[in-house]
């Protein structure tokens, strides 16, 4: 029975929970494709749509272009968050 | 080609946290067909270390690069002013390539960021299966194109042992009979003939058993 | 390959979106942005943030 309640378990997020600085605001990067999702923030920005201002996007010909360094480089310098859309 | 896997990440951060400067190099060939130790994975391990080396509150100044084989002089040209400046090297090569680099470089630490783990073949994309011992004295003309050395467990040279069922091997049942797969082969070939015939005791001189090897020839 | 390095895996995010969902932007971007900051910061950014601090003090000891 232990076994079961081990398996239902989340997995843990491997990060040690601490105090959040109040002066601190997300920092996230997402990864758009030119073709798709630029266009769609593009469009989202036509229709005056709101969305939050952390999300700073990097413009990809093609979501194919992203690579595992691009996002570790991301990591790398400090953001908090990435995202791809394509 | 040469099939290797990168260790533990412990494992290597353990070996290079001490230095002030590391150079992590991958070598473009065998390697980096596996994903395992080419230029590509050389700069996903940079700034792995990189971030754990933040992460730690270290100042280590990481560099990444590469060649195509670590294991040739002339390959190196491109990135001697690199290395000369590296206080230290993780080389993704296989052994050989880590070796070279040491021998080259005879004041400059030298790390094994890969476990060579065999002489293999693309099964498929990202799967790997060793093909070759290296054993010196090829047998793979009588044995239809399979080798005994290298895919039999226990690596038998006149037909299967009393392990063989349903084509597999009693070792694991994902491994295939080896010999099973020379009669398969033979078969199709026509030539069982061969199998009847006794292989003679293997001379053994030419594996490992007779020291390091060396090839030279003799026109250059 | 960030689990190892005591990143959450989470922190990364793949969208399928097409030109004409600029609504769907928006809302990907919102709901991205509220899971960031209910994780927090990322230890990277706390460790670089220690390093400045720390170079911060060396200056002003100078």
């Amino acid at each position: 029975m232990a076994i079961d309640a081990e398996k239902i378990e989340q997995p843990k997020s491997p990060e040690k929970v601490r105090d959040v600085p109040a002066d601190w605001k997300a920092n996230i990067i997402a990864f758009a494709c030119h073709y798709c999702a630029f266009a769609a923030a593009d469009l989202a920005g036509v229709m005056r749509l709101s969305y939050p201002s952390n999300v700073k996007v990097v413009r990809l010909p093609c979501t194919g272009k992203l690579d595992q360094i691009y996002l570790l480089r991301a990591f790398e310098r400090g953001v908090d968050g990435v995202f791809a859309a394509g | 080609m040469i099939i290797g896997e990168q260790k533990p990440f412990e494992e290597i951060w353990e070996m290079v946290k001490g230095h002030k400067q590391l150079t992590v190099f991958g070598c473009n060939t065998c390697v980096a067909v596996c994903h395992q130790g080419g230029n590509k994975e050389a700069e996903i391990m940079a700034s792995l270390l990189r971030m754990r080396a933040t992460q730690e509150g270290l100042e280590i100044d990481i560099k990444n690069g590469g060649i195509e084989r670590q294991c040739e002089h002339p390959f190196f040209e491109s990135a001697k002013a690199l290395l000369d400046q590296s206080e230290a090297v993780l080389s993704l090569a296989c052994g050989i390539g880590v070796q070279f680099v040491a021998e080259k470089y005879m004041n400059t630490p030298v790390y094994p960021a890969l476990n060579t783990t065999f002489l293999g073949d693309v099964k498929q994309d990202g799967f790997f299966t060793e093909k070759c011992q290296a054993c010196g004295d090829c047998v793979l003309g009588v044995t239809g194109g399979v080798c005994p050395v290298s895919r039999c467990c226990k690596r038998l040279f006149n037909g299967p042992c009393g392990g063989s069922s349903n084509g597999k091997c009693e070792i694991s049942k994902d491994i295939d009979c080896a010999w099973q797969l020379v009669v398969d082969r033979l078969q199709a070939l026509g030539k069982m003939d061969d199998y009847e015939k006794l292989v003679p005791i293997k001379d053994w001189s030419k594996d490992r058993a007779g020291g390091p090897r060396s090839f030279k020839l003799e026109d250059f | 390959m960030l689990l190892m390095l005591g990143i959450n895996p989470d922190r990364v995010e793949f969208y399928n979106l097409s030109a004409a969902q600029g609504p769907r932007w928006a809302e990907i971007c919102t709901e991205f942005t509220q899971k960031i900051n209910a994780m927090g910061p990322s230890p990277i950014w706390f460790a670089l943030q220690k390093k400045k601090d720390a170079s911060g003090i060396e200056k002003q000891a100078a």
